[in-house]
């Protein structure tokens, strides 16, 4: 029997924008209902220990954005806003979504649906990147803030961003020896970050915070140095690291052989945009070439209903998120038939406005460097589900064309269970780096049901639900 | 933070009551709150899955049920391990090829 709930607002994400959205919209009369992948509401980043942990011993020293995840989360329970945990959101549609959760399916009809679905790690190919022991930065993070595992002993950390930094602090705090901590990008795009943060107070209180933990580690981080290759036979036991030229592109001059048996990466984070994609939201590119969902001053998509908050709609940080959440929430409340007065959304929309411009200095300092797509070697896969290498990609192009659907159809690329979510965006790179093809020229992908692999049984019946 | 017996982190002790589950008929404990593929990780099981085309070793990626690279079999359901948390008695399978022993 399918479980089926009404609310006025349905938000998608426990986030700090699902959160913020969530709470604007109860506060102006909605009923709400949250729904998160999670065990426990807070997202990525204001990620709760598991209860049966208990609380004794937090695992490294809470970041001051921590206090507004404390303060988000106690005010979700206070309000009473039901979240919906463990659910994974397969379909929606205006006015209505369906969930899986331990193979059971659930309907929510809602006049309003708020997409806070958040963002995920880039990652960029490079030989021996599928080896077990070589995970993302937030999986580095998840094992160390959510779970209080030491996930390795002797670590090398590569990859782009500002996030490189809480992912080294999170591993010397449990102890991990970090080996070799490599930032793609030149040391000048540091400069232009710390510029970015200067400007907003939160993120400079942030940003100290890890600077100060970084620079008490010990570490140091090396710009223009990225991981070139893993090597090991069903576990990563060693890595090669070397240099990259200002654009990414590997310098064969510098190679160095470490001992490791963790690897953590991170090229920037990319939205995870399949809900908005899904609803056939009108698409942009990022400033990033993310594909986000186009949004008016309040947040609202092009798909009457439906509005967008935080990372989906471009990589912004968790300042950004709450204030765009907090619009979006308003502004769900009032589609719904809630009455928002107009001094509430102009003072929301100011917020959002200048915490929004303080994000895209931040983004545009550590853009995607397209000369890291040449780390894939002609047998690197290019598509972990279905194991394409990077060579049939190429043979493929070769004789059919560089089109994305004409590939996927050709070399399987594209077709596994993350449809896409992973290799969507190492597609675009390698083909823009080994054939010249420029990525403006593909269109947004498709989003199927279910955007999430689950049970045709599952599937059946939420069609049938929702008609 | 004073470097610990082990991968986990907080003494065990602090974590709940020990839990058994098995993988591939091997015995795992673990502790309550825990997901499938941090009390995997914790027994230092790094393989979940073979791939489909080359029978590669995979294992946890993302963490964050993004990749599907740890998608394992629970108690006869295809479910990721890294969202799944750990009940006494549940029945791990890994899928694809039989993995090699040690891995």
């Amino acid at each position: 029997m399918t479980r089926t709930h009404a609310a006025d607002v349905a938000v998608i994400g426990a986030g700090p924008a699902g959160l913020a959205a969530a709470l604007a919209a109860r506060q102006a009369g909605a009923v709400v209902t949250i729904l998160d992948e999670g065990a426990r509401p807070g997202g990525q980043i204001f990620r709760q220990l598991p209860a049966a942990f208990g609380t004794i011993g937090q695992p490294a020293a809470d970041a001051p954005s921590h206090a507004l995840g404390h303060a988000l989360l106690h005010d979700v329970e206070a309000s009473g806003v039901p979240v919906l945990a463990r659910v994974t959101v397969f379909e929606a549609r205006p006015g209505a979504l369906a969930y899986e959760r331990d193979g059971e399916v659930g309907v929510v009809r809602a006049k309003a649906i708020v997409l806070a679905t958040g963002a995920y790690d880039r990652s960029v190919p490079f030989p021996g990147w599928t080896l077990p022991g070589v995970v993302t930065a937030g999986a580095a993070q998840v094992m160390v803030r959510g779970q209080m595992l030491r996930p390795g002993t002797r670590a090398v950390v590569a990859g782009t961003g500002p996030l490189l930094l809480p992912t080294l602090t999170a591993l010397q705090a449990a102890g991990v020896r970090v080996v070799a901590a490599l930032e793609a990008a030149p040391r000048t795009a540091l400069l232009r970050g710390v510029g970015a943060l200067l400007r907003s107070r939160a993120k400079r209180r942030e940003a100290w915070h890890y600077a100060r933990a970084f620079l008490r580690s010990g570490l140091r981080l090396r710009h223009g140095w990225t991981v070139f290759a893993a090597h090991g036979a069903d576990r990563v036991a060693a890595v090669t690291i070397g240099r990259v030229d200002r654009t990414g592109r590997p310098r064969r001059d510098h190679e160095q052989r470490l001992e490791a048996d963790l690897v953590c990466v991170g090229f920037g984070l990319e939205p995870s945009n399949e809900l908005a994609r899904r609803l056939r939201c009108t698409m942009l590119r990022g400033p990033d070439g993310s594909w986000v969902p186009q949004v008016d001053a309040r947040m609202a998509t092009s798909v009457a209903g439906v509005f967008a908050a935080g990372e989906v709609v471009g990589i912004g940080g968790v300042d950004t998120a709450r204030a765009e959440g907090h619009l979006a929430g308003l502004a769900a409340a009032a589609h719904a038939g809630w009455t928002v007065a107009p001094e509430r959304f102009a003072q929301a929309e100011a917020e959002r406005v200048r915490e929004r411009a303080v994000s895209r200095t931040l983004l545009a300092a550590f853009p995607v460097l397209p000369g890291l797509y040449e780390l894939a070697a002609p047998d690197t896969l290019v598509c972990r589900c279905e194991d394409v290498r990077l060579r049939e990609v190429r043979e493929a192009a070769a004789l059919f064309g560089p089109e994305l659907r004409t590939l996927k159809m050709a070399t399987r690329a594209g077709m596994g269970p993350c449809q896409g979510r992973i290799c969507a965006s190492i597609l675009e790179g390698v083909l823009a780096s080994r054939l010249g093809v420029d990525p403006h020229r593909h269109a947004c992908p498709a989003a199927q049901v279910p955007v999430k692999p689950v049970a045709a049984r599952c599937l059946l019946e939420a069609l049938r639900e929702l008609g | 933070m004073a470097e610990a017996p082990g991968p986990r982190l907080r003494p065990e002790s602090a974590r709940g009551p020990r839990v058994r589950l098995t993988c591939d008929g091997v015995p795992v404990e673990a502790h309550p709150g825990e997901t499938v593929a941090m009390a995997l990780w914790a027994a230092d099981r790094r393989t979940l899955r073979r791939s489909t085309r080359l029978g590669a070793p995979r294992g946890v990626f993302c963490n964050m049920g993004i990749c599907f690279e740890c998608l394992v079999r629970i108690d006869g359901h295809a479910t990721r391990a890294c969202l799944a948390e750990v009940r006494d008695g549940m029945r791990v399978e890994t899928i694809g090829p039989a993995p090699e022993a040690g891995a």
